[in-house]
């Protein structure tokens, strides 16, 4: 696999999923994506995305029991593999050299 | 609380469980939406967001990726953008598709509403699916659905089919004085343990207690429409005293706002056990009785078991009970009645319309699409798969019916509310409280806009499936294909002949409720206007005041100028309540009791028949001169004259009433049959007496005949007229005799002008369907023509071309349509009247309307070709 970048929404999934550590479920990840960019997220494209991150093998996911008692269906834990933080880290990289230098430009405007 | 919280609503976890991937996948994401849901507080808004969100993942999952999602078209919404441009670009298609199908799916939807809420929702009362009616009938006589004795409730009660039996008296108007000022309150007699067994909870207070009404002393449980008549909605009413008919009475309970059957309209419930109501040795029949089956009981057990009860209770009391049974119904059946055919038309005749709209709808967006052929076929030389063109058609279908939907539930929302208070008089509905868009309303709109996209969006879809590139590319500039043609006058006829049904339907509605509204009512309502006067407390013991009460009020109306003749009765015809009994001509010998006949029994006042316009066949109507001391005589209406002494002169024939007493009357005047219970039901048998030799009756309804129908200046005099006798005697219900006679064919007349509107609606539609294909047909023509004209056609030729063409798929239509409803009509035989399902007047009117909108729908294009010019047409090449 040549070295693919995750798309803006991916990096902003994966990078969700990192702020949540260990409480990264769905739900939550969801949240936090909405809290931070402040726009709403379709549910659809959503669970899209973590399907097609899971198929680029840049996060995993494990079952959960509810922690909620009341709640029956099952939860998704989800976790950025080693691969998924490598793409995270080629794409800042990138993004950084391209950056560099154009911080006058980009403050005025 | 509900325990689950998070629980979906079972039509959102079935839809999602199709929509969404299988596995802890799918699961989990449902799991997620449920702690969201949960999360909400319930009400309307979150229903709305689920619908919303469930019809987004249905979209994402489902409808996508058929539609080509992910690549090429750019994938993702792409494809949903890509149609929105489309829709914008072609404002005016866009426009009337989303019109023509919000019209199709309001009317479904408003009508869906309150079908549901009417007809599907359970009853609201307690496992309501065990609870039936029970009723006497009188077989010989021909008497079902009857009110029964409390004595024989009382026996029916051991039955081991049944948990418990209650009983209800009809609402009646009472005085009440206490909160307030005196005023008539509808009231109901109910037996104590009646909210019980029914199941409703009280809103507030602890109910009727075992005794109510005679030991415990008297209770009254106030309706909510009754607590805020007389405590004006504010609390701490439960243990405060009201004063009914002069007897003072403890509030026990206030419920919350509900139907009870048998009691509609009452305001006020009092408590009185069975056994204070009397049994068959000492009162008639006036209990309406609701039971609840015994666990594992079925009302065939039930019936079995109460016929016995009933053949012992006719041998115990022969003289009362001879002929009588018993009557078993599921109290849903009697509680919906009637209401069912009506509504079940209505809604058939919105959802004919929404077809006809989808038709439309397919015709029109079949027209575009051979104009996007060229784009189509390019498209599909660049390789786009046939799939992912007809997934880019239903795409921009879904579209637009999603926007057509989206207006029609606002229409429908606006319909429910403009339509709710005329559906709520026409159809007295017993529970239209809770019509309004819900959430399986909703999700019903969601589901019909859906199908409605994929009907109207799959016949083009298919047609650019079927076409290769090269087919298509080489067709260009020629036109549709055949087949596309073939297709769209299909659909043409189709449109054509689902709108004949509905009109013919109108048709047959129309009919019947014109004829409805000419029966003779043996009245003449016009400037008649009626009041009710109820004498009660004190002052009016005993008969003597109300006797003089009433001379003294015609005296005074006599003086008034305007009033051209007043009288009195104890039920108006058409006003729903009546009292009847049994009777025999006793210059006969007495027949067996079961073989006595009935006849509606009423009190009169005053010149009650001239008020009324109520005709004197024979002999005279009542004198002053019959009072208390003179022999005592009757009027008798047409019919119970012909039933009792058929071919024979009535006048001076003794006849026995099983009234007071079986001491005969003498009948010294007939009157014209006047229509009591209804205006689709016959006259029955009638005997009229003046109160003054019979005064039982504390209330008393007024009709004054106007001279120049100045109804307004009448009501003022009658009012001034009361007060002055007697200024604590309210006059309650003022109506005019005529909106009596309106509200008796509002039913009728209703679904009449709904399904005429409907059918009015998908009449236009049709035209415009059958005009669109003309017109596009002659645009395919143009040259055809033109060569035509120029070797020398006459116009008139050009004319016949292009309506003989429309004509015909007119003439199949009608065929098709008429021979539909010819099959259909049948299903509402129940509400005609006068007519039968095949009535010719109802099928020639529709298919003579349609023929001459399908004409002027064929004529116009047809004109219009004959303007082209032959020059332009052959410019066009």
């Amino acid at each position: 696999m040549s070295p693919s970048f995750p798309g803006e929404f991916e990096q902003m999934v994966l990078l969700a999923i990192l702020q949540q550590g260990d409480g990264a479920f769905a739900l939550e990840v969801r949240r936090e994506i909405e809290e931070s960019a402040g726009r709403s997220v379709s549910r659809g494209a959503f669970y899209t995305t973590l399907d097609r991150l899971e198929r680029k093998g840049f996060v995993r996911w494990e079952e959960r029991m509810p922690r909620d008692s009341r709640r029956t269906a099952p939860l998704r834990r989800f976790e950025v593999t080693a691969a998924g933080l490598e793409a995270l880290r080629t794409s800042r990289q990138a993004l950084e050299t391209l950056w560099r230098g154009l911080d006058d430009v980009l403050e005025t405007s | 609380m509900n325990p689950d919280p998070h629980r979906l609503p079972s039509w959102a976890r079935r839809v999602l469980e199709w929509a969404l991937p299988g596995g802890v996948r799918g699961a989990s994401i449902r799991g997620d939406l449920g702690e969201e849901w949960g999360e909400r507080p319930p009400g309307p808004t979150r229903t709305t967001w689920l619908v919303l969100e469930v019809i987004r993942l249905v979209f994402h999952y489902r409808i996508r990726p058929v539609a080509g999602g992910g690549g090429g078209m750019g994938g993702g919404t792409g494809v949903w953008r890509f149609a929105l441009r489309r829709m914008a670009k072609d404002p005016g298609f866009s426009v009337l598709a989303i019109l023509t199908t919000a019209l199709g799916i309001g009317a479904t939807v408003a009508l869906f509403s309150v079908v549901q809420a009417v007809l599907l929702d359970p009853l609201p009362y307690r496992s309501p699916d065990d609870l039936v009616a029970v009723f006497e009938a009188h077989r010989p006589r021909e008497i079902s659905r009857n009110v029964a004795n409390p004595g024989n409730v009382a026996a029916w009660r051991g039955v081991r089919a049944l948990e418990g039996a209650e009983a209800v008296v009809l609402a009646q108007p009472r005085v009440v004085s206490q909160p307030g000022e005196p005023r008539e309150v509808m009231s109901s007699i109910v037996t104590p343990g009646y909210l019980e067994l029914l199941g409703v909870d009280l809103a507030e207070g602890t109910g009727f207690t075992p005794a109510a009404g005679a030991g415990d002393g008297n209770q009254v449980v106030l309706t909510r429409d009754g607590w805020n008549e007389l405590f004006g909605g504010t609390p701490g009413a439960v243990g405060q005293s009201v004063v009914v008919n002069g007897q003072s009475a403890r509030v026990v309970g206030v419920l919350p706002p509900t139907h009870l059957p048998f009691a509609d309209g009452a305001l006020l419930l009092m408590g009185m056990p069975l056994e204070a109501m009397g049994d068959q040795t000492n009162t008639g029949r006036f209990l309406n009785v609701v039971a609840r089956l015994a666990p594992g009981s079925a009302v065939d057990a039930a019936r079995l078991e109460l016929e016995g009860v009933m053949a012992g209770l006719r041998e115990a009391h022969p003289d009362f009970n001879a002929g009588w049974d018993v009557e078993v119904e599921s109290l849903r059946a009697v509680v919906l009645g009637d209401l069912q055919a009506p509504l079940w038309t209505l809604l058939a005749a919105g959802s004919l319309l929404l077809l006809v709209a989808c038709v439309n709808v397919a015709n029109l967006t079949l027209a575009r699409a051979t104009e996007r052929q060229a784009e189509m076929a390019v498209r599909s030389a660049l390789g786009a798969s046939g799939g992912r063109l007809a997934g880019q058609l239903v795409v921009e279908s879904l579209l637009l019916a999603g926007v057509g939907g989206v207006v029609g539930v606002g229409l429908a929302w606006v319909a429910t509310r403009v339509l709710t208070p005329g559906l709520l008089e026409a159809f007295a509905l017993p529970r239209l409280g809770d019509v309004g868009l819900d959430g399986s309303v909703l999700a019903f709109a969601a589901a019909v806009t859906t199908a409605t996209g994929l009907v109207f969006g799959l016949a083009p879809a298919w047609g650019a499936v079927r076409r290769g590139p090269a087919e298509t590319l080489g067709a260009e500039g020629r036109g549709p294909s055949r087949r596309t043609g073939r297709l769209r006058r299909g659909l043409v006829v189709a449109e054509v002949a689902l709108s004949v049904m509905l009109l013919t339907s109108a048709g047959l509605l129309v009919r019947s409720f014109r004829t409805l509204a000419a029966v003779d009512t043996g009245f003449e309502a016009e400037r008649v206007v009626t009041g009710r006067i109820n004498l009660t407390g004190e002052r009016y013991r005993g008969a003597e005041p109300d006797l003089l009460f009433y001379a003294d009020l015609e005296t005074r109306l006599a003086a008034l100028p305007g009033v051209e003749a007043f009288g009195g009765v104890s039920f108006l015809p058409l006003d729903g309540l009546g009292s009847a009994t049994s009777y025999y001509p006793a210059d006969r010998p007495v027949p067996p009791r079961d073989q006595w006949s009935v006849a509606d029994i009423r009190p009169v006042v005053g010149d009650y028949f001239g008020a009324m316009g109520i005709e004197r066949v024979a002999g005279r109507t009542f004198e002053a001169t019959d009072d208390a001391d003179s022999p005592r005589v009757i009027v008798v209406n047409r019919s119970l004259a012909e039933e009792a002494w058929p071919g024979e002169d009535p006048l001076g024939r003794p006849l026995a009433i099983n009234w007071s007493d079986l001491e005969p009357w003498t009948v010294v005047g007939v009157v014209d049959d006047v229509v009591h219970t209804g205006m689709d039901q016959a006259p029955r048998p009638m005997v009229y007496h003046t109160l003054r030799q019979a005064p039982y009756f504390s209330f008393m309804t007024l009709a004054l005949r106007t001279r120049a129908g100045d109804v307004a200046g009448a009501v003022a005099g009658l009012r001034s007229a009361v007060a002055a006798i007697d200024p604590a005697v309210p006059v309650t219900r003022v109506r005019a005799m005529d909106d009596l006679v309106r509200t008796a064919t509002a039913r009728p007349r209703m679904t009449a002008f709904l399904v005429t509107l409907f059918a009015g609606a998908a009449a236009a539609l049709a035209a415009v369907g059958l005009y669109g294909v003309l017109a596009f047909a002659v645009a395919r023509r143009v040259r055809e023509i033109g060569v035509r004209m120029a070797l020398g056609a006459r116009a008139t030729d050009v004319v016949a071309l292009v309506t003989g063409q429309g004509l015909r798929l007119v003439a199949l239509g009608l065929v098709l349509g008429l021979g539909g409803a010819a099959l259909g009509s049948r299903v509402f035989e129940a509400l005609l009247f006068g007519i039968t399902a095949h009535d010719p007047w109802a099928f020639a009117a529709a298919g003579a309307l349609f023929a001459v909108v399908g004409t002027a729908a064929s004529v116009i294009p047809a004109l219009r070709a004959v303007r082209i010019l032959p020059g332009r047409a052959l410019r066009e090449e």
